[in-house]
């Protein structure tokens, strides 16, 4: 049954809501208002995947019952709803349905967290013609939206929304014309959500970018450079409540992506801070990283468990399930650990200073060979001389050469990442954006290269260890020695594609790409 | 996947319209997209849901096929539930039918397109044995047929089959039921005894007969909206559950 018309408007009068019903009852033919109180809550990931993807998923409680619809943020009919006693934290605990598939597409593996929360009062009016048949509805809403620090409510524009009925199209229309020349109404958007954030302050969409930074070619490059790792401190600041109750696994990967960031910015951004200071705060750095690895290996294994135990014959796959057991208790364990060590002074520490450095002014003069000199003179030469460092690595790569040193080309090529990530708003977006997909996809065949590795040697390693605790079936040991040889089949493949990718990395239009960045800074900047 | 039912008897009075009206609200209020399509010139569905029975272009529009269909749907007071009005016209549908190709199709192929839009499709017929009728058999997944228990109408559900059975419509099921029961009256409980053996697809539940159903004319809606908890509201829910598990094979 398609979706009757509906026409949402806002009043930005304060007219209480017995008034205005008042009000409408002196030209319009009503019957008795429902009152109905509304507490809605908003869920969404982290990042706001849903609202990114065009979507609300609204929670609203009703007794002991509670019914989620998931709706487009344009149309305020939900596409899907369904009555729940407790609200799905992944997308894989949606029953199966249309429902499942749209939220693994836009969550992936996040969790749905309570975002915003509303309240207030619903009003469901009927309009009669002469024959006392409703002919259109119109929902009069009073809400306010909570503010999560303070806990106090923030009204928000009273709502009017006008459903017209089948076959009574014409009637719509005439009493929208009249709600609009009457009442100040204006058209507002289908749902409160954007409005509640907008009053709490929040946007959604460009906290959802990952770095987004616009910095200033003229900029001094010590300015600029702490600019840079004071927003990598900032997501490690938003994700680590996230880490610490282990809400889902990307907020652990956001925060080491900011790490690994920072260990870049300090380590490849050279002279702009004093050597103490690098000294002082980089393996401080290394050693948050370090504690933040065996926590992520494992949400890697447990993320990429079906696909793995899928690999396998069909009739071996149930041997599997222990592994799987064995993985969930050790990930728990090992993020218990991480979080008992971002509660130790250690850490506390860490970023107390961390935080004080950043915020300290520059100095005025420095005596550092780069921290005075405008960071559009810098970008390009550092971009420069890692990617020769790269091609220098990459074409030492023969098919007999160790794993290790393709290993040690990811790593280059991770720092020219983010580097070029960094200074991304210096130059103009077409020419960054070809030089990163060159990157991009021999950064996928070293990823691939090294996962699949570094899988066989922890699978190797976890048979040991399950095999000491004595209760391993040895079906399960035989699955895992298939997946092992399945492993060590994709790796060969992988790695039988590394020159194919390096050819493109290392092609002379490429090279001259980035010759190019040298001293082209702040030519076209993106922003 | 669309079911057609049609309450229909060659009889009139027998309670087609309140069937028809108040299974319909069941239907959808349970979550199934529901049409009711007032086929009775009388108009006497259009007037329960307070709708003005009137058809832009009448009858003779509305046979030209699916747009004229669509845009004379009306939403009820009901949510899932949409009636197509009755129109005066329709005491000429048999001539309209009489000069179309294949008459006795007409209604299924009329119908076809709202397969997406609607899980069931109510037709409230007018009492004959007609033309019209052909095609109503002709687009129905069930016939329901209310039977009062008197000799009369024993009669008529017998003439009934036999027009089934001439059609040869062999995928329609006839679901008799009794209907405007009087259990103080010898004769209803004789035949409510010996018929249901005559007629295996009778269905178990009756509606009884009850002044709640005559004062759906005076509230001009469904029994469950104002007589929720009465004896013949929960009688159609009972015979609603019943009709379900026959169509569905639960």
């Amino acid at each position: 049954m398609r979706p009757e018309t509906s026409c949402q408007f806002s009043m930005p009068e304060p007219l209480a809501i017995t008034d205005l019903i008042a009000r409408l009852r002196t030209f319009l033919t009503l019957r008795d208002a429902a009152r109905q109180t509304v507490r809605r809550i908003y869920y969404d990931s982290f990042d706001w995947r849903l609202y990114g993807s065009g979507f609300v998923l609204a929670v609203e409680s009703m007794g002991a019952k509670k019914c989620l619809a998931l709706s487009p943020l344009q149309d305020p009919d939900p596409c899907s709803a369904m009555e729940v006693t407790a609200v799905p934290r992944f997308a894989r605990d949606f029953p199966q349905g249309d429902l499942r598939r749209q939220m693994e597409k836009m969550l992936h593996s996040r969790a749905l967290l309570p975002r915003v929360r509303v309240q207030g009062v619903r009003y469901g009016l009927e309009v009669l013609n002469r024959r006392e048949k409703t002919v259109l509805h119109l929902v009069l809403e009073a809400m306010s939206v909570v503010d999560p620090g303070k806990e106090t409510l923030k009204p928000l524009e009273r709502g009017l929304r006008v459903v017209s009925v089948r076959g009574f199209r014409k009637r719509f229309a005439e009493v929208s014309a009249l709600l609009q020349g009457i009442l100040t109404l204006r058209p507002a958007e289908a749902h409160v959500l954007p409005q509640a954030l907008k009053v709490l302050g929040h946007d959604p969409l460009a906290s959802a970018r990952r770095l987004n930074l616009c910095l200033d070619p003229a900029m001094r490059a010590d300015q600029a450079t702490k600019l840079i790792l004071h927003r990598l401190f900032e997501t490690m600041k938003i994700n680590e409540a996230g880490v610490r109750n282990d809400l889902d696994s990307e907020f652990l990967h956001d925060f080491r992506v900011a790490v690994r960031r920072t260990r870049s910015a300090l380590g490849q951004i050279k002279q702009v801070f004093p050597r103490r200071t690098v000294d002082r705060f980089a393996p401080r750095f290394a050693w948050l990283g370090a504690i933040t690895t065996p926590p992520r290996d494992l949400d890697v294994y447990l993320l990429q468990f079906d696909e793995l135990k899928a690999s396998l014959p069909e009739c071996v796959q149930k041997d599997l399930e222990p592994l799987y057991v064995f993985l969930e208790k050790r990930a728990e364990k090992a993020h218990r650990q991480l979080a008992s060590q971002l509660d130790s002074s250690a850490y506390r520490k860490l970023m107390r200073n961390w935080q004080a450095f950043l915020e300290m002014p520059v100095p005025q003069r420095s005596r550092l060979a780069d921290a005075m000199r405008p960071i559009r003179d810098i970008a390009g030469r550092r971009i420069f001389k890692l990617y020769r460092k790269a091609l220098l690595q990459g074409r030492a790569i023969t098919p007999e050469t160790p794993a290790q040193h393709l290993h040690e080309l990811r790593k280059t090529c991770k720092k020219l990442r983010y580097l070029m990530e960094f200074f991304e708003s210096l130059y103009s977006p077409s020419r960054t954006g070809e030089l990163l997909r060159g990157l991009k996809d021999l950064q996928d065949n070293l990823g691939a290269f090294q996962d699949t590795q570094v899988q066989m040697e922890s699978l190797q390693q976890f048979g040991r260890e399950m095999l000491q605790d004595g209760s391993v079936p040895s079906e399960t040991l035989l699955a895992m020695g298939v997946l092992v040889d399945h492993l060590y089949e994709r790796q060969q493949s992988v790695r039988s594609r590394f020159a194919e990718y390096f050819k493109g990395f290392a092609a002379k239009e490429m090279q001259a790409s980035y010759q190019s960045l040298l001293g082209r800074a702040g030519a076209a900047p993106a922003c | 996947m669309l079911k057609v039912l049609a309450a229909y008897n060659i009889k009139g009075g027998v309670g087609k319209t309140a069937a028809a009206v108040n299974l319909a609200y069941l239907a959808a209020h349970e979550g199934a997209p529901t049409l009711v399509w007032d086929l009775d010139p009388q108009g006497a569905s259009s007037y329960y849901f307070r709708i003005k029975p009137k058809i832009r272009g009448g009858g003779k529009k509305l046979m030209r096929g699916k747009h004229e269909l669509d845009t004379c749907i009306k939403g009820t007071d009901y949510p899932g539930l949409h009636l197509l009005p009755a129109d005066f016209s329709y005491r000429k549908l048999d001539l309209l039918l009489a000069h179309t190709e294949k008459p006795a199709r007409k209604l299924r192929q009329l119908l076809k397109p709202l397969a997406d839009e609607y899980a069931y499709v109510f037709l409230d017929c007018p009492p004959s044995i007609s033309l019209l009728s052909e095609s109503v058999l002709g687009a129905a997944d069930a016939l329901i047929s209310p039977i009062i228990p008197t000799t009369l109408s024993v009669r008529t559900l017998e003439q009934l089959q036999t027009f089934i059975d001439d059609q040869r419509l062999t995928r329609l099921r006839l679901l008799p039921f009794f209907s405007m029961v009087d259990r103080r009256k010898n004769l209803h409980r004789q035949i409510m005894a010996t018929l249901p053996k005559q007629f295996l697809s009778f269905l178990n539940t009756h509606i009884p007969y009850a002044s709640d159903v005559e004062r759906m004319g005076i509230e001009r809606a469904v029994l469950a909206s104002f007589a929720p908890s009465s004896r013949a509201a929960k009688a159609y829910e009972a015979l609603w559950r019943e009709i379900k598990a026959r169509l569905h094979g639960v």
